[in-house]
């Protein structure tokens, strides 16, 4: 008897004051009903709205069309758009990101990468969605891609298929801590592309979580291109500043 | 992708809403009821059978039962309503023992709130609320007496006009069912006090403060201090009241949520120094504010504002996020399952607006006011929020805005937010009798009030302070509001870029308002005539409108108010001209009143024999107001666009008998083939020297002469006119107005008769061939 009371009470109590979503990185309730971030972790974020590359998305002085780095370099992509800077709120994210306590941050960040895509891609352009690999032996150890869950979001989200298009080969050296040249070496032949794909005349999207010199999705690119692709488009959720910015940052 | 916040009141709610709003619409009887009720528990049944199924179906059968629940309850309460035993005895003299509930003085009359109604030898029993008013006599009634009472009881005035006022709605919607009268003391015996303890110990202490008010104030700073403490504002000069309302302050004078929000915060002060635990204060708070309710006379919006404060504090001791709306709409439950009818009631429609317009809007207006100070720009955006969400309701139920709300709000509500807290101490002091305390708190609160008064007065007398635009629509109303929220959508400042229903709510902005703007310039104007027999009671007053818009009134009832309220309701100030039949009250007395009010271009009335005071003030006022005035003779003709009146009587020398009914202007309306005959009070007399002059007489309608009485409208005089429709402008009387032998002298002919007081108001409308006429009463 004692227990229906208790729950018909309890009941009553969630009735008039319901449990709003919990923020899965701060724990914080809110009511904003956008994203799965409380309103603190969201204006944490450093989004690019304005001010960037026209070609790779990262943030440039705002009397510029290119980075540096495009100024002076080809990609093999069409372009790329990124969420945000990768800084104070990202950062802590992506690094939260990559421990499966917080798996769910796929949720609203692969929200906001959704809207970015389309916002700057015409989503009916694509005809699949596709995200870079990690290495067999690093998925054992995490347990998870976080591109992937990225991508699988902003496919729910777009209703675009989500394939895996590649295998990764062995991971020596983490490309974090090699500089540009090395990273471009250390790339050759790392990625192959999975024999029973059909990519012919495909347009196709491809998640990254981080975007820094924009090797990694190039070598992708290219070899998604050699395959047959018709155009390769990319979303990560961050990208760094740009050189000149940087200088200019620093002064 | 959207994150969903649940808010399962808010739903309840809407649901419920919704059912008694269709319930109001859409009146059963008794059969379908019971037949609804089956539904309902099958319903429960087949919810419960699938709630253990765990199927998904449940949550809509849910809502269903819960709509069906709002449109049931309704029904069984207006059908408990209609066929109350009370019925049976209206209008008969009985004999009936009551309970009092609540006594009010209302200066002129005392009036006093009764209910559990037995009248013995009827064998009738009733727990309705009956409206007792005791004119001439104070008998000293208070709560908890039980009298016994020779009175009559009646119904309440019905509305009668479009833009009018139901008396008897309102006080339905009070739960009151009906009102008596008494004038003698031997017509009322106290004959028990059966009160409640708690109530009564209560109820002593109200009429305590106010008598401490009434010894430490004068006029009319007790008054205010009566309205703003005790809610009771039954004293208030109508200047202060009238004024307050013109700024868009009226909510400062009924207990509602600001004032119970003040009270609160002053407890939440109190409870922080005693360091009361979170229980404790939450005990403290509903105590005090459950006795504060009780002693203001537990009107709605205290309760309301009672309950909502309560929960609040609920939520903050059990450490659970409160979501405004949520909490908003739980209290609205409660309150609509204690009254439904509430839903319609203004009161409540204005507290629960203010409180989500504040809620919704403030934090958009707010991020775009170019005012650093963050509690100024709030003070500011909550005032502008609460005005852009009410502006609708407002000029629904009032037909005009305030111009200055925002900027007098701003003046005044700090003020009255002092006055409100010293207030409280000003009470505990001089009911402690700390006298010298009490004196000084007195002063302050008078130099408060004194300059409260003074600013009302100054911006009331100095600026233009309001707009009438007439009563919206239903549908402008919805308009605006899907307006107003998709550009809060749009105009909010995003958290995170490039959400997507941006979009969306822009072209939902843009439709609506092209919609809106054909609604209100575009069509449903109908090119014709309008003519409205406005239901004065005992006395004329008809209003037309041209094809060409121009506005004319033909007498103008005794006081004018049904007019004015009329006019208002269609938002317009300004009359193109006027005619008087002849200087009787019951004619010129609502003109006298109206030009007061309403911009009047020309007036053109008859000759009269001699002077009385009513001619003489219409005339010295219509010089004040610089009214042209213009006198009419027989042979005079007034053509106003397409519509020509033709003046066929009095004609020089005047008639000598009853001259000022006798001599009334009669004119002949002519629109193309569509002629009315407006007679004034003409009587025998008059019509004779019409059938005499040989004037073509003849009128598609006629507006009978003197109310139907029998020394009017003659055989002969009829007969010439020979209409397809009578009106009669006729109300409650002593004459026997309209006679029994003239209504049926019409009849005789197939002249179909039209009485104002059973149709109300009667519109016509013609496009000058044929026409349609319209009876209010038959279309509520």
């Amino acid at each position: 008897m004692k227990t229906i009371f208790a729950k018909l009470y309890q009941g009553l109590i969630d009735l008039i004051f319901p449990e709003l979503p919990h923020c899965p990185v701060c724990g914080r309730e809110f009511s904003h009903g956008e994203i799965n971030l409380c309103e603190k972790c969201i204006t944490k974020i450093e989004f690019i709205k304005e001010d960037y590359c026209l070609k790779c998305g990262k943030l440039i002085l705002s009397s510029q069309d290119l980075c540096y780095d495009c100024q002076h370099a080809n990609h093999y992509f069409d372009q790329s758009r990124s969420v945000g800077l990768y800084d104070s709120g990202l950062k802590e994210y992506i690094k939260l990101f990559k421990y499966s306590k917080y798996r769910t941050l796929a949720g609203p960040l692969g929200d906001l990468m959704s809207n970015y895509t389309n916002r700057f891609y015409n989503i009916k352009d694509f005809d699949i969605i596709t995200y870079v690999p990690v290495h067999p032996n690093r998925l054992a150890e995490r347990g998870f891609n976080q591109a992937f869950l990225l991508a699988k979001r902003i496919g729910e989200n777009l209703k675009i298929g989500v394939e895996c298009l590649f295998i990764r080969g062995e991971d020596t050296v983490k490309q974090s801590k090699l500089s540009r040249k090395e990273r471009l070496k250390n790339l050759k032949n790392k990625f192959i592309i999975k024999e029973d794909v059909n990519i012919g005349g495909k347009r196709i999207l491809l998640v990254d979580d981080i975007y820094t010199t924009g090797a990694t999705v190039d070598e992708l690119a290219r070899i998604l291109l050699d395959n047959g692709a018709d155009s390769i488009k990319i979303i990560t959720l961050v990208s760094g500043r740009d050189l000149s910015l940087k200088r200019d940052f620093n002064s | 992708m959207l994150i969903k916040v649940r808010r399962p009141l808010v739903e309840i709610f809407i649901l419920l809403v919704l059912g008694l709003i269709v319930a109001s619409y859409l009146p059963i009887d008794f059969t379908y009821l019971n037949l609804l009720e089956g539904v309902v528990i099958i319903l429960v049944l087949i919810a419960s059978y699938l709630w253990k199924q765990k199927s998904s179906k449940v949550r809509a059968i849910v809502y269903f039962i819960i709509f069906l629940l709002g449109f049931v309850y309704l029904q069984s309460v207006e059908l408990n309503w209609e066929n109350d035993k009370l019925g049976a005895v209206i209008g008969d003299k009985v004999k009936l023992v009551a309970k009092v509930l609540k006594a009010s003085d209302k200066g002129y009359s005392k009036e006093y709130l009764l209910t559990d109604i037995r009248i013995t030898d009827r064998g009738i029993y009733s727990d309705k609320e009956i409206l007792l008013s005791a004119y001439k006599i104070d008998p000293k009634l208070g709560y908890g007496d039980i009298i016994e009472l020779d009175t009559r009881l009646e119904l309440a005035d019905a509305q009668h006009n479009p833009g009018g006022f139901s008396y008897r709605n309102y006080l339905k919607q009070q739960g009151i069912y009906g009102v008596a009268k008494v004038n003698s003391y031997e017509e009322l015996r106290v004959v028990a006090n059966r009160a409640n303890f708690i109530m009564r110990s209560l109820f002593k202490l109200r009429e305590e403060i106010k008598s401490l008010i009434q010894r430490y104030f004068y006029q009319p700073y007790n008054y205010i201090l009566e309205a703003l403490l005790l809610g009771d504002k039954s004293l208030l000069p109508d200047r202060i009241e009238d004024n307050f309302r013109r700024l868009g302050l009226s909510h400062l004078l009924v207990i509602s949520g600001f004032h119970i929000g003040l009270l609160s915060y002053l407890l939440y002060l109190i409870g922080k120094r005693l360091n009361f635990s979170k229980r404790l204060n939450l005990i403290f708070n509903l105590i005090f504010l459950s006795s504060y309710l009780i002693i203001t006379g537990c009107q709605l919006p205290s309760l309301r504002a009672v309950l909502l404060i309560f929960l609040v504090l609920l939520g903050n001791y059990l450490e659970r996020r409160i979501d405004m709306y949520n909490l908003l709409a739980g209290v609205g439950i409660i309150i609509l399952l204690i009254n439904p009818f509430s839903l319609f009631t203004v009161s409540f429609q204005l507290s629960f607006g203010a409180v989500v317009a504040i809620s919704f809007l403030t934090p958009v207006i707010s991020s775009y006011l170019p005012i650093k100070n963050d509690k100024l720009n709030n003070l500011i955006s909550g005032s502008l929020a609460a005005q852009l969400g009410l502006l609708p309701l407002l000029s629904y139920y009032f037909y005009e805005i305030s111009l200055l709300s925002v900027l007098s709000n701003l003046l005044i509500m700090p003020l009255i937010s002092l006055v409100l807290w010293i207030g409280v101490f000003f009470v505990l002091a001089a009911l402690m009798r700390v006298v010298i305390i009490a004196k000084l708190l007195a002063i302050i609160i008078k130099v408060i009030l004194c300059l409260v008064l003074k600013i009302v007065n100054l911006i009331a007398d100095t600026f233009i302070t309001t707009l009438l635009v007439g009563k919206p629509t239903i549908l402008t109303i919805v308009l605006y509001y899907l307006i107003i929220y998709s550009l809060v959508k749009v105009l909010k400042p995003r958290l995170i870029p490039y959400s997507k229903n941006y979009k969306l709510h822009s072209k939902v902005i843009i439709l609506t308002t092209i919609l809106l703007l054909i609604i209100q310039l575009g069509f449903g104007d109908l090119n014709g005539l309008n003519i409205i027999f406005l239901s004065v009671g005992s006395a004329d007053g008809i209003y037309l409108e041209t094809p060409s818009h121009q506005k004319i009134l033909i007498d103008g009832g005794k006081d004018g108010k049904e007019i004015r309220e009329y006019l208002r309701s269609r938002g317009i100030r300004r009359l193109d001209m006027a005619f008087i039949s002849h200087f009787h009250a019951d004619h010129v007395g609502g003109i006298i009143e109206l030009i007061k009010e309403f911009k009047v271009d020309r007036i053109f009335y008859p000759p009269i024999l001699e002077e009385d005071e009513l001619s003489r003030e219409f005339f010295k006022l219509a010089e004040d107001k610089e009214i042209k005035v213009t006198k009419l003779c027989r042979g005079d003709n007034i053509r106003v666009s397409q519509v020509n009146f033709k003046v066929l009587a009095p004609s020089l020398p005047l008639v000598s008998e009853s001259p000022a009914n006798n001599n009334s202007l009669v004119l002949r309306l002519i629109y193309k083939n569509f002629k009315v005959l407006f007679t004034g009070d003409l009587e025998i007399e008059g019509e004779e020297r019409l059938l005499a002059s040989s004037a073509n007489l003849s009128s598609t309608i006629l507006k009978v002469g003197h109310h139907g009485s029998n020394t009017s409208s003659s055989i002969g005089f009829i007969d010439k006119i020979n209409p397809a429709l009578a009106v009669i402008s006729v109300g409650k009387n002593n004459y026997g107005h309209p006679s029994r032998e003239v209504v049926n002298r019409f009849k005789a002919r197939g002249i179909k008769v039209l009485r104002t007081d059973y149709s109300g108001a009667v519109t016509l409308w013609t496009d000058g061939h044929s026409y349609r006429y319209e009876e209010f009463l038959l279309n509520q």
